[in-house]
């Protein structure tokens, strides 16, 4: 696979390479998160569950999830 | 609940006046058992980066399972936001996660006090009210601040009562009174700084409508008995304020009706 058809993201600080074409709905599945345990952002920006599908990722990009915790 | 009066945030009744943080507490089961033993209307929780493979070793789980027995709603907050657009970003996660338009909003402008930043707080509840979100904006004593944070939409104000964590109590006794003064409708709430019960009885019975703590309890020598002891202040303080304090004088009067003087003559 040439470089050309392949994208370089930040995942939650660690950089990873997917098939150009690659959803946020797959790097949640890849990551082996259930759908619903996780919220997601790309470069900042809250992506909705609902989109994740549609979502296709780019160069570069900077993904995060986000989960439920204590907090005060 | 134990005349306490019911209130009311967004058309949803609160039984409890008593607000409590699930951060910091020893063990899931301590946590659990503070749960029970507060009887909270609301419970806070909060959003972490999620790691592969990393746990919260079951604190999630006891936050939901004792909420649920003891009638408490959670309560997202955007901790560690030091921006508008990172606080509203994070909200929408957390109303996506919890199933909540509910939100604590922290925005903190300086990482030594912990204080928030007035100007990205307001920005932020500006948006997220338009986004349908309930917004409980921690803020400080600041009047105006207040008042701007209301015509914004918030239906609550959570002034600080001392930085968060510091267990100190309310240190600015007089401003939190002229919040109290020049808000008589609004629903106020003391958030952050309180260390004791009688610090949390002392907001109550200056006419706050509940407080919000978390480190009081959870790192008590024992939280369970501590959240105890601060739903008992929590009640004694809203009871006091209902009842009437009695006016403070700088003379003494005498509380036995003897008379101008009992054996001897009058001391001048």
């Amino acid at each position: 696979m040439d470089e050309t058809s392949q994208v370089a993201i930040e995942l939650n600080g660690e950089i990873r390479t997917f098939p150009l074409g690659t959803t946020l709905a797959i790097v949640v599945a890849e990551r082996g998160y259930d759908p619903i345990s996780v919220a997601t952002a790309i470069n900042g920006s809250f992506v909705a569950r609902h989109m994740r599908q549609a979502c296709m990722l780019g160069q570069g990009d900077v993904v995060v999830f986000f989960a439920p915790m204590v907090g005060g | 609940m134990d005349g306490q009066n019911t209130w009311c945030i967004a058309g949803v009744e609160l039984a409890s006046r008593f607000l409590l943080g699930s951060a910091g507490y020893p063990s899931p089961k301590v946590l659990m058992e503070s749960i029970h033993a507060a009887r909270p209307a609301v419970v806070t929780v909060g959003l972490k980066r999620a790691f592969a493979g990393g746990a919260d070793n079951g604190f999630v789980d006891a936050i939901h399972q004792a909420a649920l027995a003891v009638g408490a709603r959670l309560l997202p907050n955007t901790a560690g936001c030091r921006t508008a657009r990172e606080a509203v970003q994070l909200a929408h996660m957390a109303r996506e996660l919890y199933g909540t338009d509910w939100i604590k909003l922290e925005v903190v402008g300086d990482d030594y006090t912990l204080q928030p930043d007035p100007s990205e707080l307001l920005d932020a509840a500006r948006t997220l009210v338009a986004d349908g979100f309930v917004v409980w904006p921690y803020c400080t004593d600041d009047l105006v601040g207040c008042r701007r944070l209301l015509d914004a939409g918030c239906p609550v104000l959570m002034p600080w009562g001392a930085p968060i964590g510091s267990g100190q109590g309310l240190l600015n006794p007089w401003a939190l009174r002229t919040l109290r003064e020049r808000l008589p409708d609004a629903t106020l709430i003391v958030d952050a700084g309180i260390g004791a019960p009688s610090h949390a009885a002392l907001a109550l019975e200056m006419g706050y409508d509940a407080v919000l703590l978390n480190s009081a309890v959870a790192h008590a020598g024992d939280p369970v008995a501590m959240a105890e002891a601060f739903r008992l202040a929590i009640l004694a303080g809203r009871v006091a304020w209902k009842a009437g304090a009695m006016a403070r004088q700088d003379f003494a009067v005498p509380s036995t009706p003897t008379g101008d003087y009992a054996l001897g003559p009058r001391i001048s």
